[in-house]
């Protein structure tokens, strides 16, 4: 039972033991300005290897992952290892302590982390620091701009110069000059190294870098230093000793430095004043347009050229309002430019509309006009490009022009607010209405009088006769209601019907108007409700005729049936208008 | 009296005469964009004792000029308290753009949107004469009907309906114009409290040139109401009264 326990803790501790991520240094202390290594190691296979965060200190390279493994077979067992290790170059530019932050790995799904690790960094002594001069003396960038004071919209060129008195194996731009607030323009930069003196010292010259920059901004702009990582090759103390070294040429140390230049900062002042349509081209600029045919059918194409030539920041001119014809349809500029040395040097660059006027008529194209700000005169000026006018005569196939279906619509867009009134009636400030009560009082009164006139009249006892008008209008709507169906009958000839109808309305009529029920309808109650009722004797006695002929007809007809109907339907309609305008 | 109407009139004719000359001074310094002394001479016309849809529209045109939008709202808004033009709901409309708000109408319902339109065709006075007019009118033919035989029973009924129109169209447009009171919030941004004091909760913020309706007055809170509806107190320091 001991024994099983003790393998297993020897086996944890190895799997333990196998499972560590190692970091040593090559010296610590280090002194300033030399390279480091820092190895991170683990004795297996891992992966997604996370770097620490190396803190003040330079990387010169890194990591470089390398991995070993043996296999071995000792007394029948095999064995096989595995080992992984990232290496790191780095270097410090300052003496201190760098707390370097640990780095993970990734083993077998588990994540691994070292430990963190403590570098120490000591000033070199004098030789060190010597040496460190002579070679800053014999290795430099110079930065060459051509003007320090400019305006928003200039340009300045900058060179980057390389000075070089040592064996230089390779350089490589290791950072770039963070150039905000300018808009930079590269050009070729020739590297190869050309012969000069300076204070009767010569150094191998390369201009390795060659800008135009354009100011974006106003203010104290930086360039920011431009760094290189140059290798040098050193030759090695000579070994007399191995002659075969020496003969092949081998005998060489590369050391790697790191070389800045050096910040520049340039004033750039704001452009003065402005004018309103400044488009921010500054420089020495002309402007010149023209137009491929001025006289042209109508839904044919015309090309409008505007060219502008000079030196300053054309490549950053945008199209100018050129004021077209509203008739015109104009498309979007081609714009193509040819610009030199960022345009330091005379450029072009041209804006091609496509037009096409849809309508004849006489037209023009008013001048476009470049403002350019001049920073050597320190004044704007306005150059103008020639004015085009042309005649557009109608268009061959002509249903395509001001036919129905494409009729040019006049409208105004609303952009701005209308013109004031010229003239105006002035009136004195007063309330514009009248007071409430007092309406009320002037409205309701003739209301009053109205009623009280009706209620005088009612008294007196005068019939309205505008209302008996009325109700004549209204009876005769009524009996014209009842006989409906008569009428249709008549308009159907149908003979029997009618009569029918007739009697049915009538005695319909009846009943309704005074409330009879249909079993007590009979010539006597006729009479006796039409007596109470106070109705003219003549209308009941031509009610009951009525009835009569209509029951007469129904089996005796007329020769003349239609003359008979109308007649009888007739007589019905004003028998109902009088007992209508009696019961009023 | 007649001696005193006559001088009335004389002197609303010599100071309308000097108005009026202010008004073209006035109109040259617009055209010449020196807005700020365009409005001190309308401003002077105001302050003489006299108005006019035209004049107020000018004032309105002149501080849009000048940029001041709620002061250009506020004036195209009384011009059309007095008169409704095109030109000005037009301008009133680009002057709405340039301010912060932008509160939306509650949609009406069609008929609500033709009675208003139907009511907007005279001003308020007019809708009060033409009520009367029509009442008196039918009371005239109505007694002369009684005394001649001169029937008139259709046109009578015409009338009367007529009138019966023109008195809600009269009580409407009085409500509208001359009751209901608004204003336009002249401070750049003020909290609308729920209740009248300062402690209450804050419900939204308006912003200067947006045109408020007053509800109701306590002290110096008011109960204002705003065209999507939404309602509650503000100080009565930040607006301007139409």
């Amino acid at each position: 039972m001991k024994k099983l326990a003790l393998i297993l803790f020897l086996l944890c501790s190895a799997t333990l033991n196998a499972q560590t991520l190692k970091v040593a240094a090559d010296k610590n202390p280090a002194i300033v300005g030399e390279q480091i290594l820092i190895q991170y190691s683990i004795n297996t296979k891992g992966d997604n290897f996370k770097s620490p965060n190396f803190k003040g200190l330079r990387v010169l390279s890194g990591p470089n992952p390398s991995t070993q493994s043996s296999y071995s077979f000792v007394n029948g067992k095999s064995q096989n290892t595995t080992s992984t290790t990232y290496s790191f170059y780095l270097k410090a530019t300052k003496e201190g302590t760098y707390n370097i932050s640990p780095a993970n790995i990734t083993v077998k799904g588990k994540k691994i982390q070292s430990k963190g690790y403590s570098l120490k960094v000591v000033k070199g002594n004098k030789k060190n620091k010597a040496q460190q001069k002579a070679l800053y003396d014999n290795l430099f960038i110079k930065v060459n701009v051509s003007k320090r004071n400019i305006v928003v919209g200039e340009q300045i060129l900058v060179t980057y110069k390389l000075f070089t008195r040592v064996d230089l194996h390779n350089t490589e731009l290791s950072s770039l000059p963070a150039l905000n607030g300018f808009w930079a323009k590269d050009f070729e930069a020739s590297s190869r190294f050309k012969r000069d003196v300076v204070d009767g010292i010569p150094y191998n010259v390369a201009t390795i870098k060659k800008s135009v920059l354009t100011a974006q901004k106003s203010g104290e702009l930086i360039i920011d230093p431009m760094e290189l990582k140059c290798s040098i090759r050193i030759q090695k103390k000579r070994n007399n000793r191995d002659p075969f070294a020496n003969f092949f040429g081998g005998g060489y140390n590369i050391q790697e430095e790191f070389i800045s230049s050096k910040p520049i900062s340039i004033k750039v002042a704001d452009l003065p004043n402005p004018p309103a349509n400044f488009k921010s081209a500054v420089g020495a600029m002309k402007i010149s347009s023209e137009v491929d045919n001025t006289t042209i059918n109508a839904n044919n194409a015309i090309t409008y050229k505007l060219t502008i030539t000079g030196t300053g920041n054309i490549e950053l001119i945008e199209p100018l309002d050129i004021q077209f014809p509203e008739d015109f349809e104009v498309y979007d500029p081609k714009i193509t430019d040819r610009i030199f040395e960022g345009g330091r040097k005379r450029s072009i660059k041209t804006f091609e509309y496509l037009l096409i006027p849809r309508y004849k008529g006489n037209y023009s194209i008013p001048s476009a006009n470049l403002i350019v700000y001049n920073p050597k005169k320190k004044q704007y000026e306005t150059k103008k490009a020639s004015k085009h006018s042309l005649t557009i005569s109608a268009s061959k196939n002509n249903e395509q022009e001001t036919g129905n279906t494409s009729q040019q619509q006049v409208r105004a867009e609303l952009k701005d607010i209308h013109y004031i009134f010229t003239e105006s009636n002035l009136q004195v400030i007063k309330e514009r209405a009248l007071d409430q009560k007092l309406f009320y009082l002037l409205f309701f009164l003739p209301i009053l009088l109205l009623i009280l006139l009706r209620v005088y009249n009612k008294i007196v006892g005068k019939t309205d006769e505008s209302s008996s008008d009325w109700k004549n209008k209204k009876a005769n709507k009524i009996a014209l209601k009842r006989l409906k169906n008569a009428q249709i009958c008549i308009n159907n000839n149908n003979f029997d019907g009618f009569f029918e109808e007739i009697e049915k309305s009538i005695w319909g009529y009846f009943a309704d108007k005074f409330k009879v029920s249909i079993a007590d309808l009979s010539k006597e109650t006729v009479s006796t409700h039409f007596y109470s009722n106070a109705i003219d004797i003549n209308t009941e006695k031509q009610f009951i005729a009525l009835l009569d002929e209509c029951e007469f007809a129904r089996y005796a007809p007329a020769s003349n049936k239609n003359a008979q109907m109308g007649d009888i339907l007739n007589k019905a309609k004003h028998i109902i208008i009088e007992v209508e305008t009696a019961l009023r | 009296m007649k001696l005193k109407t006559l001088i009335i009139t004389l002197l609303v004719s010599i100071s309308s005469f000097a108005s009026d000359q202010l008004f073209e001074k006035a109109n040259k310094a617009y055209n010449n964009s020196d807005y700020t002394s365009a409005i001190t001479l309308y401003d002077s016309i105001l302050t003489i004792g006299l108005e006019s849809s035209e004049l107020y529209y000018n004032l309105g045109n002149c501080h849009y000029k000048a940029q001041n939008w709620a002061n250009a709202i506020w004036h195209y808004e009384k011009s059309l308290k007095l008169e409704r033009n095109d030109k000005t709901i037009q301008n009133l409309e680009l002057a709405n753009l340039k301010i912060i708000d932008r509160i939306e109408d509650i949609p009406q319902l069609f008929y609500k949107k033709w009675w208003s339109s139907f009511i907007s065709i005279f001003n308020t006075f007019s809708w009060q004469l033409i009520s009367i007019l029509i009442i008196w009118l039918a009371l005239t033919i109505k007694i002369l009907s009684q005394f001649t035989n001169y029937k008139k029973e259709h046109f009578l009924s015409i009338l009367y309906s007529l009138a019966l129109i023109s008195v809600f169209a009269t009580y409407s447009s009085y409500q509208r114009n001359i009751t209901k009171k608004e204003a336009i919030i002249f401070t750049s941004s003020v909290v609308v409290n729920s209740a009248p004091t300062t402690n209450s909760t804050n419900l939204f913020s308006l912003h200067s040139g947006s045109k408020i309706e007053i509800l109701d007055t306590i002290g110096e809170w008011i109960n204002i109401k705003i065209a999507n509806g939404n309602s509650g107190w503000i100080l009565q320091n930040s607006i301007k009264e139409l």
